[in-house]
């Protein structure tokens, strides 16, 4: 039996036309993408959906402004914050002319300036502390989620650190190191990342078995690739977010540490270092709160909100 | 079921070990002299000195010294206190000042829970109107600003307006209101932005739709279905919560005079009082891990979906 | 439900108004006395008082042999009658009859109160087993107590093989507290004491129940309020630690009729703006006030009711560190000159603007033995002696010139003239955890100035620091800030963390020896020097031990004191220690009536409630202006005759 198999217009017979309609196509890499390809772009969606709201356009703006100006402030100033007066009638001098916006505390020094200072301390303590946690967590937690050996080991771990009060373990190194930035970022941290570590290696094992993920790998997409469009976008997704809702907890814990006596030094000007001043004061000279705590809370809140919104706009499942 | 609760059980005692034991090597890095009064120290020699860190347990081989902790507990000696309460025994002191911290944290608990799922169920029937809005005011205020700050707000201005007393006692009921409240604050927030969430995600479901299509009334899905499915993942962390109000709130009890275990241990860890803070660390540690324990075994009881063999610690709730 | 709401508010709004109702126009007096303590105790055993709550509860729930009358003349207490014999070496008392021991209920025990009780109580002090660290102040005053003691430290350190402890305490006998019979207990001492009464109301003289003791085991004495039986005005009924502490009036007491208030109640506070807000409510009886505190109280209806305490015998000093492990600060507070140059640099007057902004002045103490405490055999001031008096008129030594001109001498004769310290070697200082830091062996000299994190503490280290580099510039002094958390012995002076900080010191009993024993003679902070080439102790200053050990020895009080104002001079002029401070001077708001309490500048006696009046209203400051001066008339009639 002959047959040819090339130009036939019609087909001749059943057979024919089977073979025609089966042919085995040549993989091209090009048309494969493009099956599975349409104008969605996770970044560009992210932001639309992050810009949807008008509230996030304005807290997006204050968190900005407001961090700038606490780096720019120190450059741009001469106030030292920490200069003390000798002379009596500069002490707590209320908020006006010649006593600084927000006026002076109880060694007369200038409160507007320490605000800017400690606000400039708080994130820097709290983008420090992100970094860690966020860094080891996802190393240790993309580790934790494709060796599966080390899970057992991985788990205890967790139950370990999420079991000693975190205080006991701020309240330890401080004594035993010395209270100070340090301090915070080693005590923060050491605990912090295993938190995040879950998180990635839940995520990890979701999203390494997702359907997306497997149909990809079926189309014979290459890993880096799955890695850069698929898995990486989610994860510095988490990392702004987490470094955004890091910075209120890390300044909430400072004010906290300070409360029990064990903040930052004196010399270095923070958040909690002005509240726990102001605070004893406040019957007296509630500028001396009120003032740093307008500040703080514009900076908390709009990290806060800022970072949960960004949360809810990096959920594809939010893209529409 | 039996297996797999002696296996949880193992596996809780093993972490129960490793945590009061790191806790206990850390303290030995605290400085020696903080064991010693002035006039001790200067009154001792250098032997006499090294006697008596001995005899506290400070010095001398870790592993002896955890060994005989351990013993002394398997015979129910918590043992006494040494620079906080001096000699005091520590089952009695932790016996008068838990039941402070428990009675405040479950009634905290409580206010939260009945609050907190109220105002979820608020905002999420009324989403994105006034209710709504305000509702996730208070959440950010309460989440993103220092507890410490609002708190002593509270504290000055609340109760000068209503003119209740400023620290409590034990014998003015209206002065345990505050502190109460105080310390549900956080609790009402957590419960109702969590619910709101849950419920606004559930209302797009397809079981959800389907009841509301067959024509049952809205009330009788939100109660018989999404409440009820909501309470599965809030019956998980429960007990936990639950156990661990024993350990205080170290700022409010400050603030008002409560005489709990709040500030206990981190007072007990400055005063580098090594016998009450391995108690209260143990004591802690494994009220936390057999609340996972119990949660763990709650959820598997109450939710059909869960079996045992999918169940792990690291489950995917997070 | 909203009507239950509105009932509950309705109610709860009434409740002050309940509390209000009494207070109509006119103050009358109250039997209860409200006020605060910051700090839990530790124990509440009366022999073992270690901070100012637990003296105040052993103050008022114990009686001594004698106390002192608001003007502070010794009167009678558990003993009736006493006599020294001729050269005050043998004191012996005479009880009073029929006392009990009341329990925590106020019910009277079976047990009296006899002349056993005072020597079971001092037995118990003297065994160092019991940890009772104030026994070093009488161990070279009663007879054979020295030997006693260090017998039993040298068997428990294991230095002494061949006795056993049970022997060693057999031999009490050989110490000089004996009772001869139920009713007469009597001292032996080393040398003629005339003062020997202000020791008798310190905590070591406490009787205590040896049968009761016994009972529950001399470790649990203290630990509960029914660990313990009282003897005093009041009794313990209840103790809820971190919370509150009541003392009531002990019904059964000798004299119950000069125990005026009924109850004190003792509530735990630890922030001093509720303390404020609580006087504020009238939950509280008297409250102390920050100099911002009183400040900012102008213009309020508490105004006019603002006012100082009187100063008391409790003295402040500065208190550098001669073994400082920081080689700049070593090197340099071992010379003179630098410590004249740190004597005349600390402006007094600023750094007390701190506590008091009208007239800091008035706080001021430059002498290190108080005023108004020692009174010779012809009734003259210890201060008063020449050598002394001339620092007590000094008042605020600042002059930043001298102080200058001192440091310049100082660095002429310790460095090369370049700015390199003479044999200080750059490297790091392990002040770990309270500061953290290197020296470069040059100038300008680091000091290392600690506090504590309370933001009091905080303040006046920032201003120190100010006040020196106002003074010195800081290209010769660089003012180091160290912070310790708790507790400063034993966190900075033990481990020898610190180069300068300040200490408050009591007034233990009515002589210059209860400040110069505790800074010259054994284990004192003037006692030892480390001499860091050898590493070896010598005496910290062989002449200012020879001074003290010939003041000691005189027993006739003219010459005791003149040679102890020697001492006093000698520290001085050296500059090694530098009191600024008088206790008490602290503003306070109060519905107590001064003057109508025990006063004395030694012992518990300051703490005592005994005669107290408490009103309704707080007192207005031009009250207790007339009050006091009518009671200072009366004082010094008395102190005349």
């Amino acid at each position: 039996m002959k047959r040819t198999v090339t130009a036939l217009p019609y087909p001749a017979r059943p057979e024919d036309v089977e073979a025609a309609l089966f042919v085995p196509a040549p993989f091209d890499a090009e048309e494969s993408e493009r099956t599975g390809y349409s104008r969605y772009s996770y970044w560009r969606s992210t932001v639309r959906t992050f810009l949807k709201s008008r509230s996030s356009i304005v807290l997006l703006v204050l968190m900005i402004s407001f961090s700038v100006f606490a780096f720019a402030y120190p450059l741009v100033s001469n106030t030292d914050p920490n200069e003390v007066s000798l002379e009596l009638s500069d002490w707590n001098k209320r908020p006006g002319p010649g006593a600084g916006i927000f006026g002076t505390d109880g060694l007369g020094r200038d409160i507007w300036a320490r605000t800017w200072y400690g606000t400039r301390t708080s994130l820097t303590l709290g983008l420090v502390i992100a970094l860690f946690d966020v860094g080891l967590g996802m190393f240790m937690g993309a580790l934790w989620g494709y060796v599966r050996g080390i899970d057992r080991v991985m788990t205890e771990i967790y139950n370990v650190l999420t079991n000693i009060p975190r205080t006991v373990v701020l309240v330890l190194l401080s004594y035993i190191l010395q209270p100070g930035f340090w301090t915070i970022v080693i005590a923060m941290s050491s605990t912090g990342w295993i938190s995040i570590a879950r998180f990635i290696r839940n995520k990890v094992l979701t999203i390494r078995d997702a359907e997306y993920n497997v149909a990809s790998r079926c189309l014979g997409t290459p890993l880096s690739r799955i890695i850069t469009m698929n898995i990486l976008p989610f994860l510095v997704s988490i990392v702004i977010m987490e470094t955004a809702l890091t910075i209120p907890y890390t300044i909430g814990v400072e004010v906290f540490l300070g409360f029990i006596g064990l903040g930052l030094p004196v010399k270095e000007v923070s958040l909690g270092n002005l509240i726990n001043l102001g605070k004893n004061n406040f019957m007296l000279y509630p500028y001396q709160l009120t003032a740093p705590t307008v500040v703080l809370a514009v900076v908390t809140i709009s990290f806060y909100i800022v970072g949960n919104k960004f949360a809810d706009a990096s959920d594809p499942r939010n893209h529409v | 079921m039996r297996a797999y609760i002696l296996k949880r059980f193992g596996e809780s005692l093993v972490t129960v070990f490793i945590v009061i034991f790191a806790v206990f090597m850390l303290m030995r890095f605290m400085p020696v002299e903080g064991y010693f009064t002035r006039e001790d120290f200067t009154e001792m020699t250098a032997e006499a000195r090294q006697v008596y860190l001995q005899s506290i347990g400070i010095s001398g081989n870790p592993f002896g010294q955890f060994g005989r902790f351990l013993s002394g507990l398997a015979v129910g000696d918590w043992g006494r206190s040494i620079t906080v309460y001096p000699k005091t025994p520590i089952a009695s002191i932790i016996a008068e000042k838990a039941g402070y911290s428990l009675a405040f944290g479950l009634s905290a608990i409580g206010i939260s829970i009945v609050f907190g799922l109220a105002l979820g169920i608020a905002m999420a029937q009324n989403k994105d109107r006034l209710v709504d809005s305000l509702g996730t005011l208070y959440v950010v205020v309460v989440r993103a600003i220092p507890s410490l700050i609002y708190l002593f707000l509270i504290q000055i201005w609340v109760s000068g307006i209503l003119g209740w007393p400023m620290v409590f006692y034990a014998d003015v009921p209206v002065s345990w209101i505050l502190p109460t409240v105080s310390m549900a604050l956080p609790g009402i927030a957590w419960y109702a932005i969590w619910l709101r969430r849950f419920m606004v995600d559930e209302e797009n479901k397809d079981y959800i739709k389907f009841a509301i299509s067959k024509g049952l009334p809205r009330k009788k899905v939100m109660t018989g279905h999404v409440l009820r499915n909501a309470a599965v993942p809030l019956v998980q962390y429960l007990p936990t919560q639950i156990l661990l109000t024993i350990a205080g709130s170290l700022i409010i009890e400050s603030m008002y005079s409560i005489p709990g275990l709040g500030g206990l241990l981190v007072y007990a860890i400055r005063q580098q009082d090594n016998p009450l803070v391995q108690a209260l660390v143990l004591l802690f540690s494994v009220l936390g891990i057999f609340g996972v324990f119990l949660g763990d075994i709650l959820m598997v009881l109450i939710d059909p979906r869960i079996k045992l063999e999918g169940t792990s610690r690291t489950g995917d709730h997070v | 439900m909203r009507k239950m709401l509105l009932i509950v508010i309705a109610a709860t709004m009434a409740l002050p108004l309940f509390a209000m109702g009494n207070q109509d126009g006119g103050s009358r007096t109250v039997d209860r006395y409200d006020n605060t303590y910051q700090v839990e105790v530790k124990t509440l055993n009366y022999f073992l008082l270690l901070d100012t709550t637990a003296q105040r509860v052993a103050a008022n729930t114990q009686d001594h042999l004698v106390e002192q009358d608001r003007f502070g003349r010794f009167i009678p207490s558990l003993a009736e009658s006493w006599t020294p014999n001729a050269d005050s070496t043998v004191w012996t008392f005479k009880l009073r009859k029929g006392q009990k021991w009341v329990d925590h209920t106020g019910t009277p025990t079976t047990y009296e109160i006899t002349a056993d009780d005072f020597v079971e109580g001092f037995r118990y002090v003297s065994d160092p087993a019991n940890g009772i660290r104030n026994i070093s102040s009488v161990r070279n005053v009663i007879k054979g107590l020295y030997d006693y003691y260090y017998t039993l430290v040298d068997i428990d350190g294991g230095k002494i093989q061949d006795k056993t402890r049970e022997a060693a305490l057999a031999t009490f006998g050989t110490v000089g507290v004996k009772a001869l019979d139920a009713y007469t207990v009597e001292y032996t001492l080393t040398q003629p004491t005339p003062f020997f009464l202000s020791y008798l109301i310190m905590d070591l003289f406490y009787p205590v129940e040896k049968a009761f003791l016994d009972a529950v085991g001399p470790a649990n004495l203290g630990i509960a309020k029914e660990n313990m039986l009282y003897s005093g005005g009041y009794y313990l009924s209840d103790w809820q630690r971190d919370k509150l502490i009541v003392m009531t009036r002990n019904e059964h007491n000798w004299d119950k009729d000069n125990i005026t208030v009924r109850s004190i109640n003792m509530q735990k506070v630890s922030d001093p703006t509720v303390e404020l807000q609580m006087f504020m409510r009238g939950e509280l009886s008297s409250a102390l006030l920050s100099a911002e505190q009183a400040k900012a109280l102008e213009g309020s209806p508490f105004q006019d009711k603002v006012y100082m305490t009187d100063l008391t015998s409790v003295t402040f000093w500065w208190h550098p560190n001669y073994q400082s492990p920081n080689p700049e600060f070593n090197a340099f507070i071992r010379n003179e000159n630098f410590r004249k140059a740190l004597y005349y640099g600390i402006d007094h007057e600023k750094f007390l603007s701190l506590d008091d902004q009208v007239n800091p002045k008035g706080l001021i103490r430059s002498t290190i033995i108080p005023e108004d405490q020692c009174f010779d055999e012809k009734g003259r001031d210890f201060t008063d002696y020449p050598g002394v008096k001339e620092f007590k008129d000094r008042g605020n030594p600042y002059n930043p010139a001298k102080a200058r001109e001192y440091l310049a001498k100082a660095i002429a004769e310790l460095t090369d003239g370049k700015g390199s310290i003479r044999g200080v070697t750059a490297g790091p200082v392990d002040m770990k955890p309270i500061a953290d830091f290197s020296v470069d062996g040059k100038l300008p000299i680091q000091m290392v100035y600690v506090h504590t994190t309370s933001s009091k503490s905080t303040t006046e280290a920032l201003l120190f620091q100010a006040m020196m580099k106002d003074t010195f510039g800081d290209d010769t002094i660089n003012v180091v800030l160290g912070q310790f958390v708790d507790n400063a012995y034993r966190e900075a002076i033990l481990p020898l963390k610190y180069d300068m900080m300040w200490s408050s010191f009591r007034f233990a009993y009515a002589d210059p020896m209860a400040q110069f024993g505790r800074l010259v003679t054994d284990g004192g902070f003037l006692n030892m020097a480390v001499d860091s080439s050898k590493k070896t102790n010598t005496l910290f200053d062989k002449t200012l031990y020879d001074l003290v050990q010939a003041a000691a020895a005189e027993t006739v009080l003219s010459r005791r004191y003149a040679a102890f104002a020697k001492v006093e001079k000698h520290i001085q002029d050296k500059a090694y220690i530098m009191p600024y401070r008088a206790g008490g001077g602290s503003y306070t708001i109060s519905r107590m009536v001064p003057y109508t309490v025990p006063r004395g500048g030694f012992g518990v006696t300051r703490f005592k409630y005994k005669g107290m009046i408490v009103e309704s209203q707080p007192l207005t400051a031009a009250r207790v202006a007339e009050l006091r001066t009518a009671f200072f008339e009366e004082f010094n009639k008395l102190t005349a005759k």
